[in-house]
C-alpha cells in the first residue's frame, strides 16, 4: 500500500507500535520447487507462509537488506530444455496478508524476487494488502522471494504463492521438405577485420565478393574475393590492411558487370560512404588485382536533385555502365546517378529521383532479360503500417515509376530486398516489427510494366498494385522471430532462397531484455510463383549455421537502441546477405559473427562469415544431390595448391594500373591439408589419455628459402599458421609462429585489439581479432615435409551443452564427442617478429571450414616412451603465467619447456637432464628469456588433477615463477 | 587585494573566457561530442535493473542527457556546426523531458507502459532530432562516433 503523504506520520506510529522485535528470516517451508509444465494450458504452483520482520525500508526494495529484515522463501524453478520454443509461461509471485496493526499504514509490505544470476526479476510495493511480481518465461535456477516491510510495525504473517501458467505460442507454418538442402561450416572471409553489414556479390564467372564497412571513423570498407566458390577469400586493396580507396567506412556498395570487359572479366565497381557527403569509389577490370580509385567523398552527395548521402546500392547495366542509388538527405528522396566508366565517376548533374522520401531503399537490381532496373523501398503508410513499394526503370535509370507491393503491419525488420529470375519475374521479401515474421510477394514479368506510377520527388507512397501476389510467410516451424531478410533468385522461375536471422524465442528483439539464440536460416521455395490456392507457395527451412551466431537482442532502431530503457544491441548493424552462384549452382551467405556471449549487452568484432550450399535443390533448377560431397563434420580438409597469394591487389589513383601487382604464390603459406585427431604427445606420438586434439597442417614447402621468400614478399618479420575454431561460445586459435629465431607454438581464446588494429595499450575500442598465442602448447615442425603439428590439451576446450529455457546452449567443459565448429587453418604474415605485437596481419591462404569432434583418444599411434616423462600445460595461480612442458628422459633428453607472463617470455633450447622421483620431476637445461640466453631448472609435482599440481621455474637470470595451478594439469610418468 | 575583490575579478575573467574563448577545433569538438554521448550511453546501460530501481536510474539518464546538452551548448563548436550542435543539445533536452512519462510508468510498476514507451522509440521525434543533428555534423566531415552511426 502506498500513501506517501502519510509516510512520516506512519513511521512515527510504527515506532510507537514497536512492541515486538526480532525476525523469522525464513518461510515455512523455507524452500519449494516448481517445474514448468511441458504442455500448454497447465499450471504449477508453490505456496508458503511466513512472517515479515518489523522494520522500515524507504527504497521499496527488499534486496540488499540484512537477513534480519526480510522473510525469504527460495524456489527452485526447473525448465525442461527448449520449453519456451513450444509454449509461453507466465510466472506470478505474490504475497497477501491481513494487517496485524490497527491501520494498514503500519503493515505496508514489499515483495522482491531475485533471480539465479543475482539480478532482480522485479519488486512490488503497491497500494493494497497484496503484492505481485510477474514475469514471462523465466529461466531455471533458484529464485529468492523476499518479503520485507516498507513500514511494518508488528511481525506480519503472510501467505506467499508462485503460480506458473503455460499458454500456447502463436501457431506456426510447417516447412516443406528441404530435399537435402545443406550448407558448409562457416569460413571467415576475413580472420581479423571488423566488417559489418556484409554484402555478398557473385559475378557471372563465379567470383564471390564480400564487402562491408568498418566505420566512418576508420575510413575503410573492407572487401575480399573468393575465386574457388567460397572456400577461401583474398583480401582486396593495398595489403596488409586492405583499403581500396582513401575513405569510406560508412556503407559498402558493390556490383559486378553484366557482360565481360575487354580483359575477358566481369568488372566490379565499389562505392564507400564517408561523411554522408559523398562516396569514395573504385573499380577493377580483373577481379581485384588492378584497382583504380578516386579520393574521399568525391562522387555523389551533391547533385542537381539535392545534397547529402546515405546507404548506397550499385548495379551494372552492361560491362561499364553503373547505376548508384542512395538516400539523399535534403530533400529526402532516393536518387539514382549514372557512371559510364565502370563506377569511378558519376554524372551528378543528371541525377534522377528513383523513389520519393523513402525510409530505406533496398538494393538495386538489373533484369537483363527485360532490361528493367528495379529496387524495393518502404515508407510509413497512410493509415498505419509500412508501405512496401517497388521502383522500376525501363530505360536504364533515366525515368522511374513505382507501385505498391504490400503493406506491412509495422516498420520492416531490415531492408526490403528484391531479385529476379532468368525470366524476369520479381521476388520481393520484407519483414515487419509487429510479430517479426518475414514475407515474400512476387510480381510476374508480364506485370512489371504495370508498375507505372510516375515517381515524383517528395511525392506520396504509390497505391497501385500491379499484380503482386498475396504475402506468403517465409519463416516456418519453430522460428518465432526473424530479422534481416534477404532474397536471391537468379535462376529458374519459381525458385528463390531467402536468408534471415531466426530465433525460436518470441518477443521483441529490439529490447535489451530479449533472450534467445540466433541462427542463420535459408528458406528455399521451389514454387514461389504458385497462384493455385490448393497448392500455395511453400518454403523449406534449414539452419545454415551449425551453432548459434548471436545471442539475445538484435536492435534495429539505430540511435534509439542506445536510448532505450534498457538499451538494445545494435552491433549486428542492419543486414547480411545471400547470392546465387550461377557457375557452381550454389547459394552463398555472408553474415556477421560478433562472438557475443549470452547475457552480454553487446557483441564484439563483426567478423564476416561465409557459408556455401553443399547439397539440395539449386536456384538454377537442378539439384546438388541430397548429401554433400564431403560431410560437414569430418577430421580433415584438403586444399588446392597455388592459392596462397601475396600482392593480390595494386591500387592506383583514378584509372587501374596498366600492369598488375607482382602476385606470387607463397609455398610456405600454401596449405595442402589440415587434419585433426586425438591429442598426441608429439615427442613419442603416444596418445594422451583424456586428451584434447592434435592438429596437423601441411603446406607446400616449409624450407628456409620459402619462409624467407614469404617474409620478404609480405613485409613480415614473422609468419603464422593459425588453426581457428569455435570453442564453445567463442572463437579460439592454436598457432605455430616462425621468426628468425625459429618456431614457437601457442594457443589463445578470443582476443581483441584496439582501433584501427593495435595490440599496444588497453583495448578501449575493440576493432580487430588478434592471435597472441600466449598459452604455450606443444608443437613441432618437419620442414622437410612441410608439416606443422600442434597439440591442444583438453582443459582448454569448451563445448556447447544443453539449451537453457530460452533455447540458448549452455557452455560446458569438452568431453569425448564434443563438437567444435568452423575449423579453418589460416596462414598470415606479421610485420612484427613478436606475436604479442600484432596489427593488420597479411592473409595468404586458408583451408575449407569444417566441424570436428573431440576424439576418444583411442588408437593414436606411436609407442609411448616407457621411462621418465613430464608433460602438461596450464596457468599458474600465483603469477598468471602460462606454461607448457613436454620432456622425456631419453639420451640425450628431448622435448621442451615454455613459460610466459607479463615479464617473462621463456623457451628452452636444450634439455640437459630430466629426472623423475615418484610424482615429482626436475628438468634442467638452457634457453632464452626475453631474447637473452639463460639456464633453467624446473621442479614440478604431479599431485593429481589440476589445481594441486605445483610448478617452479628458476632462471639463472633470477626471479621466481612458482605456485599451484589455476588451470591445466601436470603429469609425471616415472 | 582583498579576497572579495579577487573573487569578483576571477569570476569576471571566467565569464570573459566563456564568452569570448577560442572555438573548439574540429578534433576537440569531436572528442567533446563522443565524450558526452558516452556518458549518456553509460547512464542508459545502467537502466538494466529491476522495477524498484528503475525510476532512479531513469532520473539518472535524464540528468545525463541534460548535463550533456548543457556541456554541448556551453562549448564553442566550430562555426560550421554551431547550428546542428544546438539542435543536438535541444534534442537531448527534449528526450530527457519525454523520459518523465517513462519514469512515471516505472514508478507505477506499469511494465506494459514501459514496454510501450520503448516500442515507440524508433519513431521518437526527439531521438530523430538528435540523429538528424548528428548526421548534419557528420556530413561536414566530423567523426562523432556512435551518435552519428545510426
Amino acid at each position: 500500500m502506498r500513501r506517501y503523504g502519510g509516510v512520516v506520520a506512519a513511521a512515527l506510529t510504527a515506532v510507537v507500535l514497536l512492541v515486538m522485535t526480532g525476525s523469522t528470516g525464513a518461510s515455512t517451508p523455507a524452500s519449494g520447487s516448481v517445474t514448468v509444465p511441458s504442455a500448454t494450458g497447465q499450471s504449477a504452483s508453490d505456496s508458503w507462509t511466513g512472517t515479515i520482520p518489523v522494520g522500515t525500508n524507504p527504497t521499496s526494495d527488499c534486496s540488499g537488506l540484512p537477513s534480519t529484515q526480510v522473510d525469504e522463501h527460495d524456489i527452485q524453478i526447473a525448465v525442461p530444455s527448449g520449453t519456451y520454443s513450444t509454449l509461453n509461461a507466465q510466472f506470478s509471485f505474490s504475497i497477501t496478508w491481513t494487517p496485524q496493526t490497527p491501520t494498514e499504514d503500519t503493515a505496508d509490505e514489499i515483495l522482491t524476487v531475485i533471480g539465479p544470476d543475482g539480478n532482480e526479476v522485479g519488486s512490488s510495493d503497491g497500494g493494497s494488502t497484496t503484492e505481485t511480481v510477474s514475469a514471462m518465461n523465466l529461466g531455471g535456477g533458484t529464485y529468492r522471494v523476499l518479503a520485507c516491510g516498507f513500514i511494518n510495525a508488528l511481525l506480519q504473517n503472510y501467505s506467499g504463492q508462485l503460480v506458473v501458467t503455460t499458454s500456447a505460442l502463436e501457431p506456426s507454418l510447417p516447412s516443406a521438405p528441404a530435399q537435402g538442402l545443406q550448407f558448409s561450416a562457416s569460413v571467415p572471409a576475413d580472420l581479423q577485420r571488423d566488417e559489418s553489414e556484409p554484402l555478398i556479390t557473385i559475378d557471372k564467372a563465379g567470383n564471390e565478393y564480400t564487402c562491408g564497412p568498418t566505420g566512418f571513423s576508420q575510413a575503410a570498407d573492407y572487401a575480399q574475393v573468393s575465386t574457388d566458390g567460397g572456400n577461401q577469400f583474398h583480401l582486396l586493396g593495398t595489403p596488409p590492411r586492405g583499403q581500396q580507396a582513401a575513405a569510406g567506412g560508412g556503407d559498402c556498395g558493390w556490383a559486378t558487370a553484366e557482360t565481360k570487359n575487354s580483359d575477358g572479366n566481369y568488372q566490379y565497381a565499389y562505392a564507400g560512404l564517408g561523411a554522408l557527403s559523398g562516396f569514395a569509389t573504385a573499380t577493377s577490370p580483373d577481379n581485384g588485382h588492378r584497382i583504380g580509385t578516386l579520393g574521399a567523398d568525391l562522387e555523389g552527395g551533391a547533385t542537381n536533385q539535392g545534397g547529402g548521402a546515405d546507404r548506397q546500392w550499385l548495379t551494372f547495366l552492361d560491362d561499364h555502365t553503373v547505376l548508384m542509388s542512395y538516400n539523399q538527405t535534403a530533400p529526402h528522396n532516393t536518387v539514382v546517378i549514372k557512371s559510364t566508366d565502370s563506377g569511378l565517376t558519376y554524372d551528378v548533374a543528371n541525377a534522377k529521383v528513383g523513389a520519393p522520401s523513402t525510409r530505406f531503399p533496398g538494393p538495386m537490381r538489373y533484369d537483363p532479360v527485360n532490361k528493367v532496373v528495379f529496387f524495393p523501398w518502404d515508407r510509413a503508410a497512410t493509415g498505419g503500417g509500412d508501405s512496401i513499394n517497388l521502383s522500376v526503370s525501363k530505360d536504364g535509370g533515366n525515368t522511374w515509376t513505382d507501385c505498391r507491393a504490400a503493406v506491412a503491419p509495422a516498420n520492416t525488420n531490415g531492408f526490403v530486398t528484391a531479385d529476379s529470375d532468368n525470366a524476369g519475374n520479381i521476388y520481393l521479401v520484407y519483414g515487419e516489427q509487429a510479430s517479426f515474421h518475414t514475407y515474400l510477394v512476387t510480381l510476374t514479368a508480364a506485370n512489371v510494366s504495370k508498375c507505372d506510377n510516375p515517381v515524383v520527388a517528395g511525392g506520396p507512397n504509390p497505391t497501385n498494385n500491379p499484380g503482386f501476389s498475396q504475402p506468403v510467410q517465409v519463416d516456418r516451424d519453430a522460428v518465432r522471430s526473424t530479422v534481416f531478410p534477404w532474397v536471391t533468385a537468379g535462376g529458374a522461375p519459381g525458385r528463390v532462397a531467402v536468408t534471415f536471422a531466426g530465433s525460436t524465442s518470441d518477443g521483441n528483439p529490439n529490447s535489451g531484455l530479449f533472450k534467445g539464440a540466433w541462427d542463420v536460416y535459408v528458406n528455399q521455395s521451389l514454387n514461389a510463383l504458385s497462384t493455385d490456392p490448393l497448392n500455395p507457395a511453400t518454403f523449406s527451412q534449414v539452419k545454415a549455421t551449425t551453432h548459434p551466431f548471436h545471442y539475445d537482442s538484435i536492435c534495429l532502431n539505430g540511435l534509439a537502441c542506445d536510448l532505450a530503457v534498457p538499451p538494445g544491441d545494435r552491433t549486428m548493424a542492419d543486414f547480411f546477405s545471400i547470392d546465387y552462384n550461377a557457375v557452381t549452382k550454389k547459394l552463398g551467405v555472408v553474415f556477421n559473427r560478433t562472438n557475443k556471449l549470452p547475457d552480454e549487452s553487446l557483441g564484439h568484432i563483426a567478423t564476416p562469415m561465409v557459408v556455401t550450399q553443399t547439397a539440395g535443390p539449386t536456384n538454377g533448377g537442378t539439384t546438388l544431390g541430397t548429401s554433400p560431397a564431403v560431410p560437414i563434420v569430418r577430421t580433415s580438409s584438403s586444399d588446392p595448391t597455388g592459392d596462397a597469394l601475396s600482392n593480390y591487389s595494386l591500387v592506383t589513383p583514378v584509372t587501374p594500373p596498366p600492369v598488375g601487382p607482382p602476385t606470387a604464390n607463397e609455398p610456405a603459406a600454401d596449405f595442402t591439408s589440415v587434419s585433426v585427431g586425438p591429442e598426441l604427445d608429439l615427442l613419442d606420438n603416444s596418445t594422451v589419455t583424456n586428451g584434447g586434439f592434435t592438429v596437423t597442417m601441411k603446406v607446400a614447402d616449409l624450407s628456409a628459402t620459402s619462409l624467407a621468400k614469404e617474409a620478404a614478399d609480405t613485409g613480415s618479420q614473422s609468419l603464422l599458421w593459425v588453426f581457428h575454431f569455435t570453442n564453445g561460445y567463442q572463437d579460439a586459435a592454436a598457432s605455430a609462429r616462425w621468426n628468425a629465431a625459429g618456431f614457437t607454438f601457442g594457443y589463445n581464446d578470443y582476443v581483441l585489439g584496439s582501433a584501427p588494429c593495435e595490440t599496444t595499450g588497453p583495448v578501449t575500442n575493440e576493432k580487430c581479432v588478434i592471435f597472441p598465442g600466449d598459452q604455450p602448447i606443444q608443437g613441432d615442425v618437419d620442414q622437410s615435409t612441410g608439416t606443422i603439428r600442434l597439440s591442444v590439451p583438453r582443459y582448454l576446450l569448451q563445448a556447447l551443452g544443453p539449451n537453457d529455457a530460452f533455447g540458448r546452449p549452455t557452455q560446458v567443459p569438452a568431453t569425448t564427442g564434443s563438437r567444435f565448429f568452423d575449423a579453418t587453418a589460416f596462414s598470415v604474415g606479421n610485420a612484427s617478429p613478436v606475436q604479442e605485437v600484432q596489427s593488420f596481419l597479411y592473409p595468404l591462404d586458408n583451408t575449407p571450414a569444417m566441424d570436428f569432434l573431440l576424439g576418444s583418444g583411442a588408437g593414436g599411434g606411436g609407442t609411448a616412451f616407457p621411462g621418465c616423462k613430464v608433460s602438461g600445460n596450464g596457468t599458474l595461480a600465483t603469477t598468471g603465467g602460462k606454461f607448457s612442458i613436454n620432456a622425456h628422459a631419453t639420451v640425450p633428453p628431448t622435448g621442451g619447456v615454455a613459460y610466459t607472463d607479463s615479464n617473462t617470455d621463456f623457451h628452452s633450447t636444450t634439455l640437459a637432464s630430466v629426472s623423475c622421483s615418484g610424482s615429482t620431476a626436475t628438468v634442467k637445461g638452457s634457453g632464452r628469456n626475453n631474447g637473452d640466453n639463460v639456464g633453467f631448472t624446473l621442479d614440478v609435482a604431479d599431485n593429481g588433477k589440476g589445481p594441486s599440481d605445483t610448478f617452479s621455474l628458476t632462471l639463472s637470470s633470477g626471479g621466481s615463477r612458482s605456485g599451484t595451478l589455476k588451470q591445466g594439469n601436470i603429469q609425471v610418468h616415472d | 587585494m582583498r579576497p572579495q575583490r579577487a573573487l569578483v575579478l576571477a569570476a569576471a575573467a571566467l565569464a570573459l573566457l566563456a564568452g569570448c574563448g577560442a572555438r573548439l577545433s574540429k578534433a576537440q569538438y569531436e572528442h567533446e561530442v563522443r565524450s558526452v554521448y558516452e556518458n549518456v550511453r553509460r547512464a542508459f546501460r545502467e537502466t538494466k535493473v529491476g522495477e524498484a530501481r528503475l525510476p532512479a536510474r531513469i532520473v539518472a539518464a535524464q540528468q545525463a542527457l541534460r548535463s550533456s546538452a548543457r556541456k554541448l551548448e556551453d562549448s564553442k563548436p566550430p562555426s560550421r556546426v554551431e547550428k546542428p550542435n544546438h539542435e543536438l543539445a535541444e534534442g537531448m533536452r527534449d528526450y530527457a523531458d519525454e523520459l518523465d512519462e517513462l519514469r512515471r510508468a516505472a514508478e507505477a510498476h506499469d511494465a506494459k507502459a514501459v514496454a510501450a514507451f520503448n516500442a515507440r522509440l524508433s519513431q521518437d521525434e526527439a531521438i530523430e532530432r538528435i540523429g538528424e543533428a548528428a548526421e548534419k555534423i557528420r556530413s561536414e566531415g566530423y567523426d562523432l562516433g556512435p551518435i552519428a552511426s545510426g
